[in-house]
């Protein structure tokens, strides 16, 4: 009772094209964030779907009804913003109840409700209280409170962890979590943190300039990203990227990317044929790469250790050859040291090549494999 | 726009200037000032409460027990004074009303909507107080006439909100523009419209803000004197004229009598300063803004 599809949604201020063209289509009970930089059209996106903005073109759908010109409260959603907004002349059991209040619940249904809402997240405590003596967590909290007691068929969140720090945001993100599984109620998530998308959503539609670039399940975004705008955005480190010319050996289908004085060969039955040496960026992840004993092998590259980035859990390391530079992971107990040699390996099935004029994916991961 | 780089070095002229002095020296220069504002004030409570006699003597030999409240009496007893203070009263706080009514629909759009021309009608409302309002009493007096307003409360309600209209807007606005939209957002997803949302949630959250822009027009009514005088005759008289009548009439020749008057005059605006001195100050610290 949640499904929620955008059908060619635009909207632009004047001249400013804020969001472009979009279509989304947000299955019921699914967990879905847009995920971009800011400027990039995902907030303006929730305040149509929320009702908040007009459309300037296109169509909303809730559960197959037109909802493009309804009132943001007919909608049956309910929203959690970023600064909380709370308002701050009512105690936090007004807060909660505000909605309710509006709608003329009977007084008994109301205090039933915001009681079991506020016991959930834990704030039963705290219902008399100003919001000004709340903390940041408290706040929250309580915006999802009020969010909650709605009983919506959509939850909306605007960056609704970004002002909280690091350590409680962690926590509140498991609680949203949680939260959905509990609840199974469709969410649709704005953020700029690439890591909150990849932890809470279902599905990741990965945006840009107003439009989005890749929308699919979180781990194919990740793992097959289509553009390279999306294979630098996701991922933590950032995706190694190279920039070179790739080519298939007519002969034997082998694989070659050359790149200043590296060449990365593969050998393999390459299905496409490739027009000449295509310019490309290559991507690789850094636990895609293999720290390997000195010597040549397919796919190797040999350079020196440019940083060392220990995190306890894995080391990160960054071998430069020239101009090139590859982030590998290595395990936290294998010691190298700055400017050492090394040789890291790259496996043919989990580079990524994308075109380096469009920035498009070029060849399958699975062809030639 | 030129005004707003103005304003700005101004600003900071005032607080370079302030910083040129030693804590001490500021301190006896606004003393100084004080006193020098203060004093008349004080003397004409002192004239208030002494028969006449004791203070126009030279020197003033001033004696307790010759303290008296029955000016106040006396005066408070006179029906047409009481009826004056009573008109101060109603207009005032109709002028109130009226300002943060139509400031708040006003300041509204001007805070929240992307309109053209918002820049031009906010430089437009606070140039037309720059006139001098000397300029307008003729074309004020013509009009008012022609409503059939004149010696009305209402048309002096209606002249006193035309002033006080446009700087009302402006702190409004600028006590919106601290809040951030999201309230509203949360306003409407809740289930409030446009205008439901400014009243339930926007105004209580500037209420210090709008205490202050009240306060602000009622004092600017109350001593409202130039079209109070030209526009009313003897029903809508306000307090501020019927001083001056008192002043400059033969009628009584009892200055202690007109001293308390002018006590009574400036009573209740004392009172409610004094009450809502915190919002006083937070309107002039954050209302106006550029």
């Amino acid at each position: 009772m949640g499904h929620v599809k955008l059908q060619n949604v635009s909207k632009h201020f004047g001249s400013l094209r804020a969001v472009s063209d979009v279509s989304l289509d947000i299955p019921d009970n699914a967990f879905v964030t847009l995920l971009g930089p800011s400027g990039c059209g995902k907030t303006t996106t929730l305040n149509m779907i929320a009702g908040l903005e007009k459309v300037s073109a296109g169509d909303i759908f809730l559960d197959g009804e037109r909802i493009t010109d309804w009132a943001p409260h007919e909608r049956g959603m309910a929203m959690v913003f970023q600064n909380y907004a709370l308002y701050p002349h009512m105690d936090v059991y007004g807060n909660i109840a505000f909605s309710l209040k509006l709608k003329k619940t009977p007084k008994k249904q109301i205090d039933e409700r915001v009681q079991r809402v506020a016991q959930a997240l834990e704030v039963g405590a705290l219902l008399h209280r100003r919001i000004t003596q709340l903390s940041g967590g408290q706040q929250q909290r309580v915006a999802l409170a009020r969010a909650m007691v709605k009983e919506p068929k959509v939850f909306l969140f605007d960056e609704p962890l970004s002002n909280l720090d690091a350590a409680l945001r962690t926590r509140m993100r498991i609680e949203i979590k949680k939260l959905h599984q509990q609840l199974r109620t469709t969410s649709i998530f704005v953020t700029h943190d690439q890591e909150e998308a990849m932890i809470l959503s279902d599905l990741i539609a990965v945006m840009k300039e107003g439009q989005i670039v890749q929308y699919g399940q979180a781990d194919e975004v990740y793992r097959r990203p289509n553009h390279l705008y999306v294979a630098t955005f996701i991922g933590k480190p950032r995706m190694s990227i190279l920039e070179g010319r790739l080519c298939v050996d007519a002969r034997d289908g082998g694989l070659s990317f050359v790149s200043g004085d590296v060449t990365l060969n593969w050998p393999g039955n390459t299905a496409r044929q490739l027009d000449m040496a295509t310019a490309v960026h290559m991507g690789i992840r850094a636990e895609d790469v293999r720290l390997i004993p000195r010597g040549n092998g397919t796919g190797t590259l040999t350079g020196q250790v440019a940083l060392l980035q220990p995190l306890g859990s894995d080391t990160f390391i960054d071998v430069a050859r020239g101009a090139i530079t590859v982030t590998a992971r290595i395990e936290p107990d294998r010691h190298v040291h700055l400017t050492e040699t090394v040789t890291v390996q790259i496996p043919r099935h989990k580079a990524h090549f994308f075109d380096a004029q469009t920035g498009e994916r070029i060849l399958s991961l699975d062809e030639g494999h | 726009m030129k005004l707003r780089k103005l304003f700005v070095v101004c600003a900071d002229m005032t607080r370079s200037f302030s910083a040129l002095f030693r804590p001490g020296v500021l301190y006896a220069l606004v003393a100084l000032f004080l006193i020098w504002t203060v004093t008349p004030v004080v003397w004409v409570g002192i004239m208030s409460v002494q028969p006449e006699i004791n203070y126009v003597a030279v020197p003033p030999h001033l004696r307790l027990q010759d303290v008296s409240l029955r000016w106040y009496s006396d005066m408070l007893a006179q029906a047409d004074f009481a009826d004056a203070l009573k008109n101060s009263v109603i207009i005032a706080t109709l002028t109130m009303v009226f300002c943060l009514f139509f400031g708040s629909l006003a300041a509204y759009p001007l805070s929240r909507l992307r309109l053209a021309g918002k820049r031009l009608f906010l430089f437009a409302s606070v140039v037309m107080r720059m006139l001098p309002a000397i300029v307008l009493i003729i074309p004020m007096f013509l009009l008012i006439r022609l409503l059939g307003l004149r010696d009305t409360h209402l048309g002096l309600v209606i002249v006193y909100t035309t002033f006080l209209l446009p700087f009302s807007i402006w702190m409004l606005k600028n006590f919106f523009d601290q809040v951030p939209y999201s309230l509203e957002a949360a306003a409407r997803m809740d289930g409030c419209s446009r205008l439901g949302a400014l009243w339930r949630v926007l105004l209580p959250a500037v209420a210090p803000g709008v205490v202050a822009t009240a306060v602000f027009a009622f004092i600017g009514a109350w001593n409202e004197f130039l079209f109070g005088l030209i526009l009313s005759t003897s029903v809508a008289t306000p307090v501020t004229v019927k001083i001056s009548a008192l002043v400059s009439s033969t009628f009584h020749t009892d200055t202690s009598l007109v001293a308390a008057a002018g006590m009574l005059a400036i009573l209740p605006v004392v009172v409610l300063v004094i009450v809502l001195n915190r919002y006083i100050v937070r309107g002039l610290v954050e209302g106006v803004k550029y």
